[in-house]
Formats: structure tokens, sequence, C-alpha cells
């Protein structure tokens, strides 16, 4: 068994600490009630956060072209024009969000989702794919499910509202009523995977300090976002081409992509220190002798999850095992986006390690426990992280902040 | 008396409790604390062993893809979901790429089948070979891929790698089953395929296919589909 050494107790502790603050609330939520975070806000002045169907189409063209200028994938939305296609709605009937779909030359492209409120960040989703409402073998499942519902207990079924509660959760909500057309209750179908949901679950579990803490953190955020939409919304303009939206951006060429072997973490480093072997530290073996090397020296489990405060050690290690005992690598649970902009302007890529990790823009999958590389940012009206993920050879962007906790590795020779 | 012994009693008991609680909760943070595995989802994997383009930043900050594979070969278009003609859909994890060689005009075929159980990857096998054999000549080979690009010099070359040999006047190529590359404790099973586009004379185009699968992820211990040796 590995034992830890002293001077990683504090680290380790600390660690612990942040874990505590952000998952004890999950670890410990029971299922209060939205009712709970109004109460919170009871005394703030109260103020329309109510987003217009033209104000969110604005929003639409103005990052469909910023997408297109900084996503290889979705290049071909470069001029593309967006279509108001639907509205979604929240548990309490109020509009959740709006798709639009995104037309190049005729052709549907794609969909992005804006919020319908300044509650929520201004940009929920955007993909080339299809919303699941759009899908109408979905959407005939479903409500054969909710009629089967109704039908045992007497009832029909009336016309679906659309909800979005959230990140990939469409959900369908049909209203019951009886054979005078009286409404008697509503079932709630999941659309992605067609099946009847218990309300209760699909509210969010909202307790505790410091979630509440942290949701007004993460308020103040999108507040942020806002302000800074409506300044670009300003501008006469607001078909903004790419070129003049782009912000600051910082990046390093030259760090390789490789793919997950043995544990992300060793992946990951192994692409930093890939990074460094052409650029001035050539000794270092290839990528799979590299990886196997960082694994053991890290300590990663069989499965491949490594201690985060064992990442910057295997590092070491293995720059002294190759003739770098200079090269210096230190965890750093505090990490702040100005310092991501200072490594990166420095031209030193980092492991970024994640705890719950969000899903990266235009992607499908969450990230959840996971490190990667970080090879540049994005400092626009929302805060950008570029990555290599160790799922492809692309480069991918994460919302700066979009976890629950971050652990930057620093590598600095 | 007893009523106090009783209270001692129970404020040992709670104490112990408390640490027991405190114990089992520390433990289970530690456990949340670590970082990974981070597997790749199903939708990574299934363009797993296809050679993907690399990405660079322009000096304006875009992306700029490099789509050239290794010297003349390059990628045309994108990956592609799902299986293509006359390839069946083994597996809903199913991707291709199609690949030009810019000097001599041929165009090779890498496909990428994924499966997450063992039995699905031998009822796979099973079906893919009977097709093969019904649309083509299916004999075994072996291929020795002249060592990966980025190995240590003090690495043993890279050993022989057995296939199966499929010509038809459709595509002709190789086949391989590659189990659990990534980590021996997880589920994860491929058939891959790398060919040459129309009626070919497969070892004329031998050493694209060998580039091509050198380009991709490591192929160590792949074996030929087991009901077609």
């Amino acid at each position: 068994m590995k034992i830890m050494r002293p001077k990683k107790v504090l680290p380790a502790l600390l660690m612990l600490l942040l874990a505590a603050s952000v998952l004890l609330p999950i670890i410990v939520g029971a299922a209060a009630t939205m009712e709970e975070s109004h109460q919170t806000t009871e005394c703030s002045p109260e103020r329309d956060l109510t987003v217009s169907v033209h104000t969110a189409s604005s929003i639409a063209s103005l990052k469909v072209n910023e997408i297109a200028g900084n996503i290889p994938d979705f290049a071909d939305w470069r001029n593309g024009n967006v279509e108001f296609s639907t509205t979604y709605y929240d548990l309490e009937g109020a509009p959740a969000a709006y798709s639009f779909d995104v037309v190049v030359n005729r052709e549907y492209r794609g969909y992005i989702l804006v919020s319908a409120t300044r509650s929520n960040y201004p940009v929920l989703e955007f993909s080339k794919g299809f919303t699941p409402d759009k899908c109408s073998e979905l959407m005939t499942h479903s409500s054969e499910i909710a009629g089967t519902f109704a039908e045992k207990r007497g009832l029909n079924t009336g016309d679906a509202e659309l909800l979005y509660l959230g990140a990939t959760f469409y959900y369908a909500k049909f209203p019951l009523a009886d054979s005078r057309g009286i409404r008697q209750d509503s079932v709630i179908i999941d659309l992605t995977a067609p099946s009847i949901v218990d309300e209760s679950s699909t509210r969010l579990p909202v307790t505790g300090d410091e979630f509440l803490q942290q949701q007004q953190e993460k308020q103040k955020e999108i507040s942020a976002l806002w302000e800074g939409l409506d300044d670009q919304m300003k501008s006469p303009d607001p078909t903004i081409t790419a070129e003049s939206v782009t912000g600051t951006s910082g990046y390093i060429n030259g760090v390789p992509t490789y793919l997950w072997q043995l544990g992300c973490s060793p992946t990951a480093s192994a692409m930093v220190l890939g990074y460094w072997d052409s650029h001035g530290y050539p000794n270092f073996p290839g990528e799979d002798p590299l990886i196997q090397e960082l694994a053991t020296a890290m300590g990663t489990t069989p499965e491949g999850s490594t201690w985060p405060w064992d990442i910057d050690d295997g590092i070491d290690e293995v720059c002294a095992n190759h003739g770098y005992s200079s090269m210096d690598s230190s965890d750093d649970a505090w990490m702040t986006f100005d310092e991501v902009k200072s490594e990166v302007d420095a031209q030193r890529p980092f492991v970024l390690s994640l705890w719950s990790g969000g899903t990266p823009i235009g992607g499908d999958e969450p990230y959840g426990d996971h490190s990667v590389a970080c090879v540049g940012y994005h400092d626009y009206t929302e805060d950008w992280v570029s990555i290599h993920d160790t799922w492809d050879t692309q480069i991918h962007n994460i919302v700066y902040g979009d976890w629950l906790g971050a652990m930057a590795t620093w590598v600095r020779p | 008396m007893k009523f106090l012994e009783n209270d001692r009693t129970g404020r040992v008991a709670l104490v112990l409790l408390l640490i027991a609680v405190g114990v089992f909760g520390a433990l289970l943070l530690l456990d949340l604390l670590m970082i990974g595995p981070g597997h790749p989802p199903p939708k990574a994997l299934q363009k797993w062993y296809i050679p993907q383009p690399r990405y660079e930043y322009a000096e304006n900050g875009t992306f700029v893809v490099n789509r050239t594979i290794d010297r003349d070969i390059v990628l045309i278009g994108d990956i592609e979901e799902g299986c293509p003609s006359p390839f069946p859909d083994l597996s809903r994890y199913c991707s291709h790429a199609v690949y030009l060689d810019t000097v001599s005009g041929d165009r090779y075929l890498v496909v990428n089948w994924y499966f997450d159980d063992n039995a699905d990857l031998l009822q796979a096998e099973g079906d893919l070979c009977s097709r093969l054999r019904s649309s083509g000549n299916v004999a075994s080979a072996e291929l020795i891929l002249p060592g990966e690009p980025d190995r240590s010099p003090d690495e043993p070359i890279f050993s022989p790698i057995s296939v199966t040999k499929f010509e038809s006047e459709a595509s002709s190529g190789y086949f391989a089953v590659v189990e659990k590359p990534l980590s021996p404790e997880h589920d994860d099973y491929f058939i891959v395929y790398y060919g040459v586009f129309g009626p070919a004379i497969l070892p004329d185009h031998t050493a694209a296919l060998e580039e091509l699968m050198l380009r991709s992820y490591s192929l160590r211990g792949a074996r030929p589909p087991a009901s077609c040796s």
C-alpha cells in the first residue's frame, strides 16, 4: 500500500475539504423543493428575467457565427441563419428555452438552444443533430406511453407541452383530462428514452448553505454573461461576424493528441510531456512507453483511476528518470481563469483534472471525473478552456467552471 | 448509579458510532476524490481505430484541420458514423472513413465496429465471417508492421499480427479483432477493417494499409475473427 508523504498531507486535506464542500450537499441533498430557492430570493428586487423570442433569435445569430469561427466541426455554420423552431417550458409552465434551426443555404445544419430566462446560461446547447421532439418515432412512442397511462385511469391525453430541464433533459408533459374535458392530472414522459418519469425526480435537490452559495456564485457568472451579451447586442449590427467577436484567445500548438491508455491522468500528463519532448527536452520516450511509465509512477489503478495528489509526483518522477530533475510540476486546487491564461500565454500546457466535469461545447457526453491536457483559452462573453480530452484528436472547449471541482497540475521547466 | 452507568455506555456507543460514521464518510470522500478512469464513451470508441486528422490553431486563433495521415495519404471528408456497403451493421457503434493516396489515386477504407460485451463480439464475428464467405474469398494472413512511429529505441520490434484477408470485387483488405486494448479491466472489443476500394491486387496495397494501421490505436494482440480462421 502506498503511504502518503507528510508534505502531501496538507494539499490532500485541502482537496478533501474542497471536495467535501462541493460534494456533501449532493450526498446529503434530500429532495427539497424549488420553493426553498424562491424563498431565498424573496428579498431581492423583482426583475423581469424573461427573454423574448426576438432577443433570443439575435443571440442565436451571434453565437452561431462565434461557434463557426472557433470550433472546427462547426465551421460549416459560418454565415448560417437561424429560424425559430420551438419553445420549451419548465415544470411551472414558464418558458425555459427557445430552439432555433441553423440553416445554411436553405439546408438544415443543426440547432441552437437559447435560454428563455436570464436566470440560466444564455446558450444552453447546440448540435448538428436534432432535438428529441423532432424525432417522430420518439414523439409517437411517448404519446403511446402517455395514452396507455391515461387509459388505465379512465382519462384522455391532451396536447403535450415540451419541457427542457437542463442539458439533454427533454420531456413532454401530457395533460390528462376526464371525459368532460376537465383536466385532472398530467404525466411527464422522458423523450430521450421514452418512459414515464416521476415529477419529483425531475426537480433539483436544493439544500445546504454551500449549495446555495454555489448557486449564488453561478448566478453572478450568469448575470455577467448576460450583461456581456447586452453590450454586444447594442452593436448596430447584431449579426456580428466571427472575426469581430473572437475576444482574446491563447493557444499552444504542438501538444500531441494521445488517445486514452491505462488512465486519463497518465494519458493527459503524457501529452504535456510529449509537448516538452519536442520543445527542448527530447529524452522522453514515445507515446506508449511514456504513458506506461507515468501510470506506474502515479500509481494509477488497473481500472485507470489516479489519486490527484500523485499526478505531480508521477510527472516529477518520470522527468527525473529522463534527466530533467529541474522540471517542476505542482498541483493547484485553487486555480483561476487568469492563471490558466497566463500559463497558456507562457506556452506551458498543463494537466487539468475535473471532478464532475460538464459537457464540452458541442459535445453530448459529460466528462465526469477526468483529466485532460489544457492547450488554450478563449476569453469571450463566456470563458472557455481548450483541451485535448484523450477521447479523440480534436481540440475541445469547455466552459470555465463547468465542473464541481478542478485541479491544475502545472508543469514548468 | 445504574442510570449513570447506562448513560456512560450510551455515550461511549455514541462516540464509537460517530467515529465509524466519520471513517466511513472519509473513505467515501477519498474514493470520490480519485480522478478517472475517464474512460472514453462508446461514441468515441466507435472511431477508435480510425486514423484521425490532427487539429492545430491558426494564427488568428481558429482551427486548422490537417487531414494528411501519412505522406501521401489523406482523409477524405469526415469520419462517418455507420457501416458502409457492403459491410454489415455488426454493432450499433460503427464508423468508417475513406482515405486517398494522392499519388496513385487509390482509395482506402477503414471500418471500426465497437462492442462492450464479449458475447456480442462473438456473435458479430460469426455473422461477419459467414457474410464475408458469401461475398468474397477469405484466408488467414500475417502482417508485420514495421514498428510504431513513437516507440522507444529499446522497445522490441512490433510482433506480427494475425489477421483475416478478404478479397472481393467491392473491396479487399484485412480484418482484425482487438480485445480490451485500453485496459484489461474494461470490456472493450473491436473489429477493424483496413481495405482498398474496388477490385485490387491486395499485396500491392498492403504497405499503404499497414501505414494506416500504424497511424491508428495500437493493434498489439490483435487476432483474426474467430469464425473466419
